[in-house]
């Protein structure tokens, strides 16, 4: 199996971030561990929407296999995207994680009170943030069976 | 209220009048089933402005604020009827001068011929009690809102601050490790011939001295994060095993101990502990790694004893000796007493902090075999 072929029956990843050097990091940490699934990603709450419900410019977009949600993110913040996507009868199969900085307890709170599927710190240490993208990209896109390609 | 003097004339002899030589504060009378004050103790005057003779022969009805009248009928009737106590009753008297008293009462059915035929009664003033419950119940509300405002703080700063501190470590920590990818794959580094050679090596000391500065800020700024948690954590204690908390820290540490080679011997003769859990082990991982660290110059293997032991009646000592380098005598001494970790992050102003919380004491020694001796109270804790 060529590269390209492998790459187009892998799952996409949807990354939404705000932080460029964030993104940059994380998919150069993907890329570090080998992990070769397509990373779309998007900058604000609003555009993650349209990305998942196939909106606008988005409209020939699959849906992903993964969506890794920062929690502040402009225009609609983390919780309201994940909110969303979670009430929606199709979209809330995809797996969310929520991947952010922050570790107090209200946020951990309500990110499983509206059903995000995992929590993420990012850790500033990069050998642990390297390692915690690798394990990540692993489980989720080796281990974990998804509905989508069920 | 209206005072029947006739009839309380008529019928002066079915009153008694009472001294009672409990506390003054408190009302001890006796109703019949009408509510009518049958007997009643002096005290009355200090707490509700009534003389027993005003009160005797009058319905306790006219000493209610009118609102609750009707409810306090119903209850009563009903209490007659299934002969029951009232057990800590909050009701209002109406004071002579006019203020409203919260009054606390309790009482016991007076039986004859199996009919209850009243009530003997104890009430107590407890507008004070009262007002100081609303007081607090205000103060917990400010607090718990301040508590949320500084929760909304904590997570903006650390936000704030740990964001860059992620891209910095990331992308320095990734040109270190490039620089030497690019290093091993030239082929002409071994020959001698490459000039880029002395270029890469200043590159990758540059790149070691960012990552170093970074590291040193990230471990700053997360235990000033943890010192602003410590502090505002009003964590109710709980029984911990000492012996259990220390070795997860050792197993936080397993990296650190194995860099400075280190065995660490823990004696614990004291199964549970009353602290605060996780103020507890933040005091213990910072005293620990400090030993840590502290025996990280080329010692040939790092000994550290800690012993948990009964000191007095309730109180245990913690002892963290290790055989390190040592602590200076002028600085061990104010070790404790000032926030001034130079060097040292804010690992000592958790420390300190977190002994403090626990109301304990915390003093430095010079171990016998060169090396520090850190010694920890903890009163009240078993």
């Amino acid at each position: 199996m060529t590269k390209q072929e492998l790459e187009k029956q892998m799952q996409s990843f949807l990354l939404v971030e705000d932080n460029d050097a964030h993104a940059k990091l994380t998919t150069l940490a993907f890329k570090r561990n080998n992990i070769y699934n397509t990373i779309d990603r998007v900058k604000d709450g609003k555009s993650a929407l349209n990305y998942v419900f196939k909106k606008g410019k988005y409209k020939n977009k699959k849906t992903p296999g993964l969506i890794l949600l920062d929690l502040n993110i402009p225009e609609k913040d983390g919780i309201e995207v994940l909110t969303e996507i979670k009430a929606d009868k199709t979209a809330r199969i995809i797996p969310i994680v929520i991947l952010t900085t922050s570790n107090s307890f209200s946020d951990i709170q309500r990110a499983y009170l509206n059903y995000a599927n995992s929590y993420l710190v990012k850790p500033i240490n990069f050998e642990k943030f390297n390692k915690m993208v690798k394990d990540l990209g692993i489980y989720w896109s080796v281990w974990n069976v998804s509905l989508l390609h069920a | 209220m209206t005072n029947p003097q006739g009839k309380q004339k008529q019928q002066k002899n079915k009153y008694t009048i009472t001294k009672f030589q409990g506390d003054a504060d408190l009302m001890v009378y006796d109703i019949c089933k009408d509510g009518i004050f049958m007997a009643m103790n002096e005290n009355c005057n200090d707490v509700i402005g009534y003389k027993a003779e005003d009160m005797v022969g009058h319905g306790i009805w006219d000493f209610l604020v009118p609102e609750t009248i009707k409810q306090h009928r119903i209850s009563y009737t009903k209490h007659i009827k299934d002969k029951i106590p009232y057990v800590r009753l909050r009701h209002f008297f109406v004071h002579k001068n006019g203020p409203i008293l919260w009054m606390e009462s309790s009482g016991i059915p007076l039986i004859e011929d199996k009919e209850c035929i009243g009530y003997k009664i104890i009430s107590k003033d407890i507008t004070k009690e009262i007002q100081m419950e609303k007081a607090l119940e205000v103060r917990e509300h400010e607090l718990l809102q301040k508590n949320q405002e500084l929760e909304h703080f904590t997570f903006s700063v650390s936000h704030d601050l740990k964001a860059p501190l992620v891209t910095l470590e990331g992308f320095s920590s990734i040109i270190q490790e490039d620089i030497g990818i690019i290093h091993d794959s030239c082929p002409f580094h071994e020959s001698g011939v490459c000039e880029k050679k002395d270029k890469l090596k200043q590159l990758n000391e540059s790149a070691t001295e960012i990552n170093k500065a970074v590291k040193e800020l990230s471990i700053n700024i997360e235990s000033l994060l943890e010192l602003s948690r410590i502090g505002r954590l009003h964590a109710d204690r709980t029984k911990e095993s000492p012996q259990k908390v220390i070795q997860s820290i050792l197993e936080m540490n397993k990296k650190y101990m194995e860099q400075a080679q280190a065995t660490i011997k823990i004696n614990c003769t004291i199964p549970k502990m009353n602290v605060q859990k996780e103020v507890f082990s933040s005091i213990l991982q910072n005293v620990i790694s400090n030993s840590l660290r502290h025996a990280e110059k080329e010692q040939e293997e790092l000994k550290i004893n800690i012993s948990i032991r009964k000191n007095s009646h309730k109180s245990v000592l913690i002892v963290v000796a290790d055989n390190g380098k040592g602590i200076p005598k002028k600085e061990r001494e104010k070790m404790f007493t000032t926030v001034s970790g130079r060097g040292r992050g804010f690992g000592l102003a958790i420390i300190k902090k977190g002994i403090e919380l626990h109301n304990g004491k915390i003093w430095a020694e010079e171990n016998e075999d060169s090396g520090t001796k850190i010694n920890m109270l903890f009163p009240n804790c078993i």
